[in-house]
């Protein structure tokens, strides 16, 4: 979903962010105790350009992140009250110093609001659409890490407890906290299995960063995600940096520049991100509209046709803040399934980009087995493509 | 990838208790003041100037070396830069004993964000005819704003030169530490040179040294 006036308006801050040009790393005559991308002149002199470009234009620098991966320095300007931010980054965007400017996006994850209180009020869907426990005889995805960019995770939730191995907070003026969504996603990914209690994650041999570049906006039923654009990209960078083998994004938002720069970067160092498609806009919004990038689609609300994968998103029980389980719904849910599914691929072959078998060339319904068959484990599990496909369609049209 | 902004100037002023390069002193142990001047186009050409002078025993202020620099340097799509330049360096009788002499070396180097190497050539360096000088730096990030870093190279003359200035292999190298205030930088390191065959003609400061300094850049 585009983000809306009004989400727009939920904004924290009038704040655009600023792209100026990072040279590429090289020899400095004086001696090199800063080490690489250890760039104390460049550094300074980009802020005193950063502060000329904010005089300019009337507005007020409020710090920086540098982002060599795509040769950026990205500055944080607060626009004055009285004047479009649009218009500002706009304006600012024309500045010879400025490789481009932007207005920070908000995006709203791809959840509906729970419907039951009941813990484990149904079965898991990829229990039985997916078989998933006949899945992890072939992989659990060992050793894959899995970039899960959402709210909060609990990391000691008893069904997360060791699954996740970084936590760390980047939405700005935020402390790290457990919330509904990252946590609900998490659980979905990795959940422990056979541990006697909850449910099982489709990879619980996968591991977990939990980046929290969105925030939780009142609780319970009610609950709302939102993230902007500038906690994302930090969450991004820093999940590209850390070796991510998969990029979970159960959100959607407007199109950005910045957004687009890191995931290109992610993409072309093999890495697989996994984002949720909605049915609302014609391309699925963004990230999901982005070449090569895995947009999947609730099972129940899927378009006839269109660039999405469908998963199960449906009265799924996953990991809640406290130490619950509970039901949630929506797209998110589907991209986690998806975005564990993928581990389990990565685990059989590391070097090879996984391709998901599906009713339809890059889309529609994944059979998750055939899938996980393709990348070359010979088992006696039986999942023929079609005979699978015809139990996926099951719940699809009675859900 | 971005596309082109407009060139970028910047500047640096340091001051370190010592100015040691590639192991050896140049300021015989004493403090020296650095500044650097560079340039950056957004084609990926580069240029730099740095000159350096040395607070001596008597107060009197002795001047170092001068050192100009161009290159090329460019971003490949997997954040890996690769940088080709050449560097011409001046060095005053202080620095380096006797006369003073110039040097130009040409480098080809590859960085990452952890890692950077670089290969030298020159057919001059100092009292040497040809050499080759080979270095691998890296850095560590322990908490924020604060980070250990790591040097080491090692100087290969071409040619073994008869007499009594007769110079082998020599490997440098250093470890510090390295922390941020804004826009000043706090170095602390452990330096030195398992020297070649005849030492380095201005080793009155030792083969070993612990250097502090702080760098302001603008």
């Amino acid at each position: 979903m585009q983000a809306s006036p009004a989400l727009a308006d939920a904004t924290p801050e009038r704040e655009i962010l600023v792209m100026l040009r990072q040279a590429a790393d090289h020899y400095r005559p004086t001696g090199d105790y800063a080490g690489p991308y250890g760039d104390q002149p460049g550094q300074s002199g980009r802020e005193r350009i950063a502060r000329r470009i904010a005089h300019r234009h009337g507005l007020t620098l409020a710090g920086n992140w540098p982002m060599p991966m795509i040769g950026v320095d990205c500055f944080v300007m607060v626009v004055p009250d009285g004047r479009g931010i649009s218009v500002a980054a706009d304006e600012v965007s024309h500045d010879a110093d400025v490789v481009w400017a932007q207005p920070i996006g908000l995006y709203g994850a791809k959840a509906e609001a729970p419907t039951h209180n009941d813990p484990l009020y149904a079965a898991e869907p990829v229990a039985r659409a997916w078989h998933l426990a006949e899945l992890h005889r072939i992989a659990t995805g060992r050793g894959v890490r899995i970039a899960v960019i959402d709210s909060g995770v609990e990391n000691n939730h008893p069904d997360l407890a060791g699954q996740v191995v970084i936590n760390r907070n980047f939405v700005a003026g935020q402390r790290l906290t457990a919330e509904q969504h990252g946590t609900g996603v998490a659980g979905v990914i990795a959940a422990r299995a056979d541990n006697g209690i909850g449910i099982a994650g489709v990879a619980p041999g996968a591991r977990v960063l939990g980046l929290r570049a969105c925030w939780q906006v009142r609780d319970g039923a009610a609950a709302t995600t939102l993230c902007d654009s500038l906690s994302l990209a930090k969450a991004i960078y820093f999940a590209i940096e850390q070796g991510a083998d998969v990029i979970n994004l159960s959100l959607s938002g407007p199109d950005d520049r910045l957004l687009r720069e890191l995931l290109g970067v992610a993409l072309s160092k093999g890495r697989v991100v996994v984002t949720a498609f909605d049915q609302k806009i014609t391309n699925g919004g963004f990230p999901a509209s982005l070449p090569g990038v895995v947009a999947v689609s609730d099972t129940a609300l899927a378009p006839a046709r269109g660039p999405a994968y469908t998963a199960p998103g449906r009265d799924v029980p996953t990991t809640q803040p406290g130490g619950r389980w509970f039901l949630v719904n929506g797209s998110s849910y589907a991209a986690a399934h998806v975005s564990g599914l993928i581990a389990l691929m990565r685990e059989r072959r590391r070097s090879v980009a996984p391709v998901l078998v599906s009713e339809r060339r890059g889309g529609g319904l994944i059979d998750a087995c055939a899938s996980l068959l393709r990348v070359g484990h010979v088992c006696d599990c039986s999942c023929g493509a079609s005979s699978q496909l015809a139990v996926l369609r099951g719940p699809s049209r009675t859900n | 990838m971005p596309s082109p902004a407009a060139a970028q100037a910047s500047g640096a002023i340091s001051i370190f208790s010592d100015d040691r390069f590639r192991g050896y002193s140049l300021s015989d142990g004493y403090p020296v003041g650095i500044f650097d001047l560079s340039y950056d186009a957004p084609s990926g050409l580069y240029g730099a100037v740095s000159g350096s002078m040395a607070a001596t025993h008597s107060r009197h202020i002795e001047p170092i070396g001068l050192i100009l620099n161009a290159g090329y340097a460019k971003r490949q799509s997997h954040g890996i830069s690769l940088d080709v330049g050449v560097v011409q360096s001046i060095y005053s009788s202080y620095s380096i004993g006797g006369h003073s002499r110039s040097y130009t070396e040409v480098y080809a180097g590859v960085a990452g964000k952890r890692l950077s190497a670089r290969l030298y050539g020159s057919p001059n360096y100092l009292r040497r005819s040809g050499t080759f000088y080979g270095e691998i730096d890296g850095n560590v990030p322990l908490v924020e704003k604060l980070r250990l870093s790591g040097h080491v190279g090692m100087l290969v003359p071409l040619h073994s030169n008869p007499g009594p200035a007769t110079y082998g292999r020599e490997v440098d190298w250093r470890v510090g530490l390295v922390r941020q205030f804004g826009k000043v930088s706090a170095q602390a390191a452990w330096t030195g040179v398992r020297p070649g065959r005849v030492a380095h003609p201005n080793n009155d400061a030792g083969r070993t040294a612990f250097v502090l300094g702080l760098t302001y850049g603008f």
